[in-house]
């Protein structure tokens, strides 16, 4: 008895702290990802000189494209309460296709041929994604498993498409010129191409979930479908868009990976798009439970696992115990989420 | 562990194997139960009757030790005992069972009912365990329950047996039976009573929770009556007839709890015809008008909330009718009846009406997205003049509309459930269970608010548990039981012995209709 209302007290004074203000405990809490970021940076720019220099800040933004485009819909995906599995093998076929079409096609030409090669690339994404928001919003299947299938089945078609071969693009083309240039070109201050195409991805999507019906709707379907749905709203419309928007924003993942290298291969669906995506979000302080997360947050947990990564390279550790390590960080980065939100209920 | 559980199950010296006293109990300031006591004898049946919220299912959950009493003294057999938890309960020989039973549906009736027992071992001998079962199911007379039957195709009645066996195997000397028959056939309650009275001659004492009279006069000794958490009498079943039963049950004086209202009611806006859906719903009609709030009334159960998610569409409608305005509707849902205008306060506030994890304003705000928006954007100089009329006509007190609406007490959060049901522009309110959680105070100010919506020619069905609340605010009842309209009450008739004769099928000569 005693001891209970002891705790009574307690969350009586924390309470009082908080009222008047955010208390250093909650900005901890809820903002440690800012905290674990900038000692990140901290440990990597004392361990290597290498790491505040241009180039390799330059280097690690544009390396980061794919992952920022395709947090922002897995965000989404787990604000709902969802979960995608199967962005990197979208993100695979979607690349092949864009390299398939301009070597087996023949869209190599350039110009418009280009803007139909990203057409296919953002076309088969969108297919996906309409497959897992078709199943997972109509027919009310766990998230988990549809898109386990579809990260499964897209895997398959990647290797079925290639042949297991690279699809190389001819260097000397006009669409190869086209994807490459953009991908490697720069802009004032030598900011590449890329990362100012993702900053604006990542900028609207800032503003369609703070200011946009949809946003909110999507926060809300997450906190609690059965609620919104007889409020009158179409849960499962929007729940589909959620998945739909994923599957794009993964094939356009995707083209921007074919433009990176000149080539795509059925490897790009074992990259770690989907464990580090969603490690960046979970990082981010959203909930898999749904109804929360950020979208300022997700660019700095995917920054987050990308510099423990950069930081494993400048030391020069190989790339298995790299994998270890940053399964560690996410573990840990979720334990430390789990810890704090039991405590505050 | 067993001779501390011997030393237990021997009567105490007083005869009582269960002796509550004072047993007082408030919620969040809101008495629940107030100098309540309870005597059940050794190898006694005991009926434990009383309107909804009687106090009925508080007092079983503090002899079960889930909830933990303010003051009062619990004596089993004779010795005070304080239970912390439903763990002590259980060591104390209470057995609580629930109307959603705690069988593991898709494990055996062997594995079910020795899950306890069998838990900590390394490995599990099948064939023991099962020979054990049927033991334990022949000792109280259903040996021919296959004990290797999955639990979850047995027969409601065999999985209560099931509970009740598996409660044995942990030494139950008191079994506390929840509303045990409400979905059993007749066949099966007769052998769930075969069952009590096997088990009433071996010495257990049984608690019996029931709403049908008929059934308590059948298989009870005696009767222990609660009103609006208070004891009123304990008495022997052959020393009462079932009206006198009832009038004990309420009779409590109507205060001028209700705020006055006076208003025109008009013509008739929505109509329900031979509304039948699903298992509970067989047959409901009725009609409501503008300016006229219209009670649904019935025992939980009846099927007042499935035929409301019927009409609108929220779960199938097999059959019947909605006629909204003379013209012929039929709602596929939630949408279209927000669409046409009719809104809907559902029963379990905190998983259906409201979202508790996001802000207040956003909250009021969910069930009109098109009213404050332009292109899907939103619109902060058409959402906030909404957020702040809604705060300030239904006075929701809170401290600011940033915060979740989990910030709110049950009352506010109610108030903000209904405000986005009205942000909709809907004329035809459906409330069920408006005041259901919240405190007295809470309670005037929504009826208040309920009396504003009429008066302004909203047209409102409100479903209530609560007869006094049915009586205070209605203009009008219709009673329902087992999912058919059985009866109509005008507003001079409604009276909570004519509620009740309906709701539970007692002619006024006290013999089941």
């Amino acid at each position: 008895m005693e001891l209970k209302n002891r705790e009574k007290e307690a969350a009586a004074a924390k309470s009082a702290i908080s009222v008047r203000g955010m208390s250093l405990s909650t900005f901890l809490i809820r903002y440690n990802a800012i905290i674990i970021l900038v000692l990140l940076v901290v440990v990597a720019a004392s361990l290597s000189d290498l790491f505040l220099s241009r180039t390799n800040i330059f280097t690690l933004l544009r390396q980061q494209v794919p992952y920022l485009i395709i947090g922002m819909g897995m965000l989404m995906v787990v604000i709902t309460g969802g979960i995608d599995l199967s962005v990197s093998s979208i993100a695979a076929v979607s690349s092949i296709m864009v390299a398939y079409s301009m070597t087996k096609w023949g869209l190599a030409a350039g110009g418009a041929n280009t803007w139909a090669t990203i057409a296919i690339g953002v076309g088969i994404g969108a297919v996906f994604g309409a497959v897992n928001g078709f199943l997972v919003a109509k027919l009310r299947m766990p998230a988990f498993i549809v898109t386990l299938a579809t990260m499964y089945a897209g895997e398959g078609l990647a290797y079925i498409i290639t042949k297991g071969n690279t699809l190389m693009l001819d260097n000397k083309s006009g669409g190869y010129a086209d994807l490459v240039g953009f991908s490697t070109g720069t802009t004032i201050f030598g900011i590449p191409y890329a990362v100012i195409f993702a900053a604006v991805i990542v900028i609207i999507f800032y503003f369609v979930m703070k200011y946009t019906t949809f946003g909110r709707m999507v926060y809300a379907i997450g906190s609690n479908e059965s609620a919104v749905q007889l409020a009158g709203i179409n849960s499962k419309k929007h729940l589909f868009f959620v998945y739909l928007l994923s599957g794009i924003l993964c094939g356009i993942a995707g083209v921007i990976i074919t433009a990176r290298s000149g080539n795509a291969s059925a490897l790009t669906a074992g990259v770690d798009y989907n464990m580090s995506t969603i490690a960046g979000v979970v990082i981010g302080g959203a909930s898999l439970m749904g109804g929360e997360g950020k979208v300022v947050m997700t660019v700095i947990g995917v920054f987050i696992i990308a510099i423990i990564g950069n930081i494993m390279n400048l030391i020069n550790l190989a790339s298995y115990p790299q994998m270890v390590v940053k399964a560690a960080v996410i573990v840990l980065a979720v334990l430390l989420k789990s810890l704090s939100s039991k405590k505050h209920g | 562990m067993a001779e501390s559980r011997t030393t237990i199950n021997e009567p105490a010296e007083s005869g009582y194997r269960v002796d509550m006293r004072g047993i007082t109990k408030s919620f969040e300031g809101v008495k629940a139960l107030c100098d309540v006591q309870l005597q059940v004898k050794p190898g006694e049946i005991h009926a434990l009757v009383g309107e909804n919220g009687a106090g009925k299912s508080t007092l079983i959950r503090v002899l079960s030790g889930v909830h933990i009493p303010d003051s009062g003294e619990i004596r089993i057999n004779g010795r005070p005992v304080i239970l912390h938890g439903p763990k002590d309960g259980i060591m104390a020989g209470v057995s609580v069972i629930y109307q959603e039973f705690a069988l593991v549906q898709h494990l055996s009736v062997a594995e079910n009912i020795l899950l306890d027992e069998f838990r900590d071992r390394s490995f599990v001998n099948w064939k023991a365990m099962r020979r054990k079962a049927k033991e334990l199911l022949e000792n109280i007379g259903f040996g021919n329950i296959d004990v290797t039957a999955r639990v979850g195709d047995l027969t409601v009645a065999y999985q209560q047996v099931v509970e009740i066996c598996k409660a044995l195997t942990r030494n139950a000397s008191i079994l506390v039976l929840d509303e045990p028959t409400a979905v059993m056939t007749n066949r099966e309650v007769e052998q769930l009573f075969k069952l009590l009275l096997n088990l009433r001659e071996k010495g257990v004492s049984i608690i019996y929770v029931s709403h049908r009279l008929d059934e308590i006069f059948e298989i009870c000794d005696r009767i222990t009556v609660l009103k609006d958490g208070q004891y009123v009498t304990t008495v022997d079943k052959n020393a009462i007839d079932k009206n006198q039963l009832v009038s004990l049950m309420i009779g409590r004086d109507l205060s001028s709890f209700f705020p006055p209202r006076s208003c025109e009611i008009g013509e008739v806006v929505l109509t329900a015809e031979h509304i039948r859906a699903g298992n509970a719903v067989h047959d409901i009609s009725f009609e409501v008008r503008e300016g006229e709030i219209l009670g649904l009334s019935g025992l939980v159960g009846a099927g007042r909330t499935e035929c409301i998610r019927a009409i609108l569409g929220i779960d199938k409608l097999d059959g019947g009718s909605v006629t909204l305005c003379g013209r012929r509707i039929r709602i596929g849902s939630a949408k279209e009846a927000y669409k046409s205008g009719i809104g809907f306060l559902p029963e379990d506030r905190k998983n259906q009406g409201v979202l508790l994890r996001r802000p207040i304003y956003q909250n009021i705000t969910l069930s009109c997205q098109k009213a404050i928006s332009r292109f899907g954007w939103i619109q902060k100089k058409k959402e906030k003049p909404i957020v702040e009329k809604y705060i300030d006509e239904l006075a929701i007190k809170l401290a600011s509309p940033q915060n979740n609406v989990e910030s709110l007490s049950g009352g506010n959060q109610q108030k903000v459930a209904i405000a986005k049901m009205l942000a909709a522009d809907s004329r035809v309110l459906f409330l069920d269970e408006p005041t259901r959680g919240v405190d007295v105070g809470a309670k005037i100010e929504i009826f208040k608010i309920i009396n504003e919506l009429v008066s302004r020619k909203y047209a409102v069905v409100m479903v209530s548990s609560e007869m006094t609340e049915i009586i205070g605010m209605c203009d009008r009842a219709v009673v329902i039981r087992d999912g058919r309209s059985v009866g109509e009450l005008q507003k001079d008739e409604l009276t909570e012995l004519n509620i009740i004769h309906y709701a539970m099928g007692v002619k006024s000569n006290g013999t089941e209709e």
